[in-house]
């Protein structure tokens, strides 16, 4: 009897945490409030995007363009707090699909590194291409959320 | 939106999963999972779920007086005319320009006339819905006591615009955002063209490489225009860009006669822009 009821209860649990919809906070003020002391003291903010996506059990990716001017200097700021484990982040010299296409910054298996803001500033580009990689989640659907942030020297 | 197609060579991960999907204990799969191939994933592809970013007016605006751009009075559009602006489209086309001529104020020292753009991008914002991000902020407070401290202005329309960003990423009107920008950009174009005396070589340059931005705006505004609201305003917006078309690796800048022309297609459609 005893054996049903921990079978039971193991897979009630097992249920659970492959079905539970977990859900980071993805607060954009707080996220944006790291990220922006980043800036300080020489960059202006310029743009922001939070991407909010939910993990799944197949690979998703997303990609952001970002226009930039000749000359100017601009620091890229990525807070990865409430993305999920395995979540990757590429900046690219090109459009997905592109020959020339080169990865010119990559965040991926940094947890361990036990930060969650990174920066990158990048030079002599005209336009970047950012790609989110989020693999396939056997951890069950999790609300997940990514957030860049641009500024420029004013 | 369109469900993103996303091609993935991740045999290897594909490989990892099944095998932990075939057998073995729990803590066997963390293990796998935490050291899944992740260097052999090589992105091919994305088709679609592209965020296309446009640079804050107030950068645009930045640009434009570092290359040489100066200030001249009474070209902005005027406050008065917050109150002819009845549909969500131009309310939101024209926040858009109020916010461009307010940093074209600030950046130019010009304290109270960013005040009373203030108070006409509040008036706008009020009847677009977004009345929290001019109040939660203290922008008005904070302009009044930073009068003529044209560093501290600056700094206080940046954190408007991330208020604003933050509003449009909480409330999922990213879209809307586009279309308040494609109004700020035309705007910053029109201040520009019209600024741009003596043929100057700096600010012809800035000009040139708009071509990056309008693109964007399209993209961007297209990706609004479930609805087909935004039709005519993407149509102009292709005429815009058609005018950076001789541009290449090559010709980098605008000829005297491009700009002429541009210059034509960014007045009819700020006219029509203000004219609500």
């Amino acid at each position: 009897m005893k054996n049903i009821i921990a079978i039971a209860l193991l897979s009630l649990v097992s249920f659970s945490t492959v079905n539970a919809q977990e859900s980071a906070s993805c607060d954009a003020t707080t996220i944006k409030n790291e990220m922006k002391a980043e800036l300080k003291p020489d960059y202006k903010y310029d743009s922001s995007k939070i991407t909010r996506y939910t993990t799944s059990a197949d690979f998703q990716g997303k990609e952001i363009e970002v226009p930039l001017f000749e000359g100017e200097k601009y620091r890229l700021v990525f807070n990865i707090t409430d993305a999920n484990k395995n979540f990757q982040l590429y900046v690219y010299s090109e459009k997905a699909g592109t020959k020339n296409r080169k990865a010119l910054f990559a965040l991926k298996n940094v947890r361990e590194e036990g930060k969650s803001v990174y920066t990158y500033e990048p030079e002599g580009q005209s336009k970047l291409y950012i790609t989110y990689v989020i693999p396939p989640s056997l951890e069950g659907v999790k609300e997940s959320c990514v957030a860049f942030m641009l500024g420029y020297k004013f | 939106m369109k469900k993103l197609s996303f091609k993935i060579m991740a045999l290897a991960f594909i490989a990892g999963t099944f095998l932990q999907s075939c057998g073995g204990s729990h803590e066997d799969n963390t293990e796998t999972i935490e050291e899944a191939p992740v260097e052999e994933v090589v992105v091919e592809t994305i088709e679609d779920d592209v965020t296309y970013m446009l640079p804050s007016p107030l950068q645009v605006v930045s640009l434009f007086k570092n290359a040489g751009l100066e200030y001249v009075g009474g070209i902005t559009n005027p406050k008065e005319n917050v109150n002819n602006y009845n549909s969500k489209y131009y309310q939101k086309l024209n926040f858009g320009v109020y916010a461009a001529d307010m940093a074209y104020a600030i950046t130019n020292n010009q304290s109270q006339e960013s005040i009373n753009y203030l108070n006409a991008i509040r008036e706008l914002s009020e009847k677009i819905w977004m009345t929290d991000v001019i109040n939660s902020i203290g922008v008005a407070e904070r302009l009044e006591k930073n009068v003529g401290n044209e560093d501290s202005l600056v700094s206080i329309m940046a954190d408007l615009q991330m208020q604003l960003d933050d509003y449009l990423d909480e409330n999922g009107s990213s879209y809307a955002g586009s279309v308040i920008f494609a109004g700020a950009w035309v705007e910053t174009m029109y201040l520009a063209l019209n600024g741009n005396k003596n043929d100057n070589e700096k600010l012809t340059s800035r000009l040139s490489e708009q071509s990056y931005v309008v693109e964007n705006i399209i993209l961007a505004v297209t990706q609004a225009n479930e609805d087909k609201e935004y039709d005519d305003l993407i149509a102009s917006l292709e005429g815009i860009k058609s005018h950076f078309n001789d541009l290449n690796g090559d010709v980098k800048v605008l000829s005297n006669e491009k700009l002429d022309s541009l210059k034509t297609a960014i007045i009819e459609l700020r006219t029509k822009i203000i004219n609500g």
